[in-house]
């Protein structure tokens, strides 16, 4: 996937779509202090805002564009107002964009997570539908009861 | 829902509207946005403010209400799906601010029938209610005083503890268990460090997080005690006195072993 694209034209890309001025950052790292996923990401914020500046194609393969819960802190706290989430939602875009889905919805997660969770992950990490042969909590809203179209010549008394 | 009877209890003038899901996290993404456009829609036709309890609703709301009054693109896009122009006209408001903003802390401390007098409450803000700030400006991003201030306008005890604007880490038990553990391992114990029985949460991420993960949290962090976590509906229904099922029987952790101290039997 990375090697459809060349290093300028991703830099370019990823700006234009997040429409934030990367080249603006100081790497002060507050980004990273106060990231609350930063400890179990592979690369932290402030080093995605300057991956994205010298070397785009590394982030197309990492982990931390899929870990950043958007909750914002960075961008509250960047003295430039990078908004980081919009940078990582605009690389994961590009992948999902292709038709790849990073989330597999396994047992556990389909007993475990609430509809409120898996709507937003869904909405995250998926680049189609809800996997309906998969999700089995979900199920009593695909089998329920429909409406039953009315069958061709059948009168209504 | 305790909303309706708390409505009924403060006699509040609120219409309920059909609505559909807003999508639960706000993207950037036109497609995205239908379902909470629809929603500020069916709000149009009935006035001209639209309230929320739920802190997921109340930020993709109030950032697609944002976004479309100020992108021409996406609101032609918008309007082009849904036949129906719309610019960001209806003010969206989170419960908390209604209640601050158009009842009062002090009118609604008039209201309070059950004595909460004693339970310290850490409210738990997580980071949809504040952030970002530009579009929601419910309080300072940083050190907001809102949930506080409503605690102790039912009677309760607020702590205050540093990590009461952290994210828990919402969905991302989707992909990583570990930083939703992590993470709100530290927010509870955060919370019980400096004094807390329970912990009061606006989201119900929030909830499913600190609640229902408590227990694989308590697998990892064995001195960990077990803490309930309670919307802010609850408390503030038990408050009123609503005599209503509150779902409590539906929580994780126990909150009855707490509330027994207040609850008139």
């Amino acid at each position: 996937m990375s090697s459809q694209y060349s290093k300028e034209s991703l830099t370019k890309k990823i700006v234009e779509a997040s429409g934030q001025n990367v080249f603006s950052c100081n790497l002060c790292g507050k980004c990273t202090a106060g990231c609350p996923v930063a400890g179990v990401m592979d690369i932290k914020p402030h080093q995605v805002v300057r991956l994205v500046q010298i070397e785009p194609k590394i982030l197309l393969s990492s982990k931390a564009i899929w870990l950043c819960a958007c909750c914002l802190a960075c961008v509250t706290r960047c003295p430039k107002q990078i908004d980081i989430p919009k940078l990582m939602e605009s690389l994961r875009t590009m992948i999902l964009s292709k038709g790849v889905d990073f989330l597999e919805y396994t047992q556990d997660l389909l007993t475990l997570l609430p509809i409120q969770a898996m709507v937003a992950a869904k909405g995250r990490y998926t680049s189609v539908n809800l996997p309906v042969r998969q999700s089995v909590r979900l199920e009593k809203y695909f089998t329920r009861e429909r409406i039953k179209a009315p069958i061709k010549g059948e009168t209504h008394n | 829902m305790p909303i309706k009877a708390i409505a009924k209890a403060l006699k509040l003038d609120i219409v309920e509207i059909p609505g559909i899901c807003c999508g639960a996290f706000f993207t950037t993404n036109p497609a995205d946005m239908y379902g909470a456009v629809r929603t500020l829609l069916d709000a149009r036709r009935k006035g001209n403010e639209l309230m929320t309890t739920c802190a997921l609703c109340y930020n993709v709301l109030a950032q697609t209400n944002f976004t479309l009054k100020k992108d021409q693109d996406k609101r032609e896009q918008i309007t082009a799906f849904l036949g129906e122009e719309y610019s960001g006209e209806v003010e969206v408001l989170h419960f908390l601010q209604f209640l601050r903003d158009r009842v009062g802390f002090d009118k609604l401390n008039e209201h309070v029938k059950v004595s909460l007098n004693g339970l310290k409450i850490a409210p738990y803000y997580g980071c949809l209610l504040l952030r970002p700030y530009e579009v929601t400006k419910l309080d300072n991003p940083e050190h907001p005083t809102i949930f506080e201030d409503f605690l102790i306008s039912i009677g309760c005890e607020p702590v205050d503890f540093p990590y009461k604007t952290e994210c828990c880490g919402s969905y991302l038990a989707a992909v990583s268990f570990d930083a939703v553990i992590e993470h709100s391992y530290s927010i509870i114990n955060s919370a019980l460090t400096n004094g807390a029985e329970a912990i009061t949460v606006a989201c119900p991420l929030c909830h499913f997080n600190l609640d229902q993960m408590q227990e694989r949290i308590r697998l990892r962090y064995q001195e960990l005690n077990e803490t309930p976590i309670l919307y802010y509906t609850q408390l503030l229904a038990v408050a009123l006195g609503i005599k209503e099922t509150l779902g409590f029987d539906q929580h994780f952790v126990n909150p009855y072993r707490l509330l027994t101290k207040v609850l008139p039997s």
